[in-house]
């Protein structure tokens, strides 16, 4: 691999995505199903019949069939921290990634009342060996007694904010982010993705997953949204 | 099966019913049934997992008579942090009636001239908006991971449904 340039990574994207000039989803040719036709699997549309289209295809098919770099990941980190609990989100085919989720609960900070739901993850890259962490929190306050809804089936006691993004991990996420790394780079031979590179949009490629936002190397190497985890 | 018939009408007609309404009649609804996911990744022990379906949904606007599938692919996590396990069953009922929420503000709203494909890709953003709102880490895009299409249809093809 070259070295870890913006220009390096359009280039390399633009192997897996074609240009968006000559597919805009706003020209996406539309589908005319006539009457006993209504089973055609084989529908595809333009932009998913070039040869960009079928190396991203091909890559999400390998990584959901090749399930091994996960196991070594998931057996490593899971005896170091055998009290936490680990997510794989995985949006096969909307993505250009994955992601490795570890999940902290922390008290609020100030002596509030409720707690922090901590997210430490690693996102991780289909299409180049390239992979970062970072983390989300979410707080959750308890909600006063006067606006529960105790006849509902569903009585929620706490409300949970939106999640907040750390792209640059907090202190108390920091070891638990460095061990993350540490098990991502043995599992799947990756390195890391210089972040400050994450926002830099990528030119005229059609994204499959993409409805109509700009692409960038972000959410054409990783998710699309990766404040947005499971 | 039942058909699903998304119509567009550019009358001047009050829609009816709850949500932001637009000028415009829509009519049509698609039902839980119509969301056959199929598991495309396994679940492990923690958060993880995912199953997706393929919609071709018909639109047809009720002014030109033009119609036209909008295809969406819709992936939910199998289990995630908020809810846990998700059953195929809540997955379906939480995408039906999202989907009908997000189409019917999208339509009710069309303006007169506007392409279905543009239409369907404003419906593949807004409803990616509310759904993620309801199960965190869902998607919703283009048909992209080559499963067979669900497709409704088909207005002639259904005379009586009444």
């Amino acid at each position: 691999m070259s070295s870890m340039t913006a220009e390096w990574l359009m280039r390399e994207a633009r192997q897996f995505y074609p240009s968006l000039s000559k597919f805009p989803p706003q020209k996406d040719v539309p589908v005319i199903i006539s009457p006993g036709q209504e089973n055609r699997a084989d529908f595809k549309l333009p932009f998913q019949e070039t040869p960009e289209f079928q190396r991203w295809h091909d890559a999400w098919t390998r990584a959901v069939k090749e399930t091994e770099p996960w196991r070594v990941l998931l057996n490593g980190l899971r005896p170091r921290f055998p009290d936490l609990q680990f997510g794989s989100y995985t949006p096969a085919y909307m993505s250009g990634g994955y992601a490795c989720i570890l999940y902290l609960r922390r008290p609020q900070t100030n002596g509030r009342e409720g707690f922090r739901f901590i997210r430490v993850a690693a996102a991780i890259s289909l299409l180049a060996p390239l992979y970062f962490v970072y983390g989300t929190i979410q707080v959750a306050t308890p909600i006063p007694p006067e606006e529960r809804t105790p006849w509902k089936r569903h009585d929620p006691h706490e409300r949970f904010s939106a999640p907040e993004l750390f792209l640059q991990p907090t202190e108390e996420m920091q070891p638990y982010a460095d061990m993350l790394a540490r098990h991502v780079e043995q599992a799947f031979d990756h390195r890391p993705f210089p972040l400050e590179l994450a926002d830099v949009p990528v030119p005229d490629i059609r994204v499959p997953y993409l409805n109509g936002e700009q692409a960038t190397l972000m959410n054409a190497f990783f998710l699309r949204d990766i404040t947005g985890l499971i | 099966m039942l058909a699903v018939i998304l119509a567009v009408g550019t009358f001047g007609c009050a829609g009816a019913g709850a949500g932001p309404a637009g000028p415009n009649l829509v009519t049509g609804r698609i039902s839980p049934a119509h969301f056959r996911f199929e598991q495309t990744v396994p679940k492990d022990k923690g958060p993880s997992g995912w199953r997706a379906v393929c919609i071709h949904a018909m639109m047809t606007n009720g002014d030109t008579g033009t119609r036209l599938a909008c295809a969406f692919e819709v992936g939910v996590p199998v289990r995630n942090r908020d809810r846990g396990e998700i059953s195929l069953e809540t997955a379906q009922l939480i995408t039906a009636a999202w989907a009908n929420h997000a189409a019917y503000e999208v339509l009710s709203h069309a303006r007169p001239g506007e392409t279905l494909a543009v239409l369907c890709l404003q419906f593949r953003q807004r409803y990616r908006e509310l759904l993620r709102q309801k199960i965190a880490g869902a998607e919703v895009s283009a048909c992209t991971s080559g499963l067979t299409p669900v497709i409704f249809d088909l207005s002639p093809a259904v005379p009586s449904l009444l």
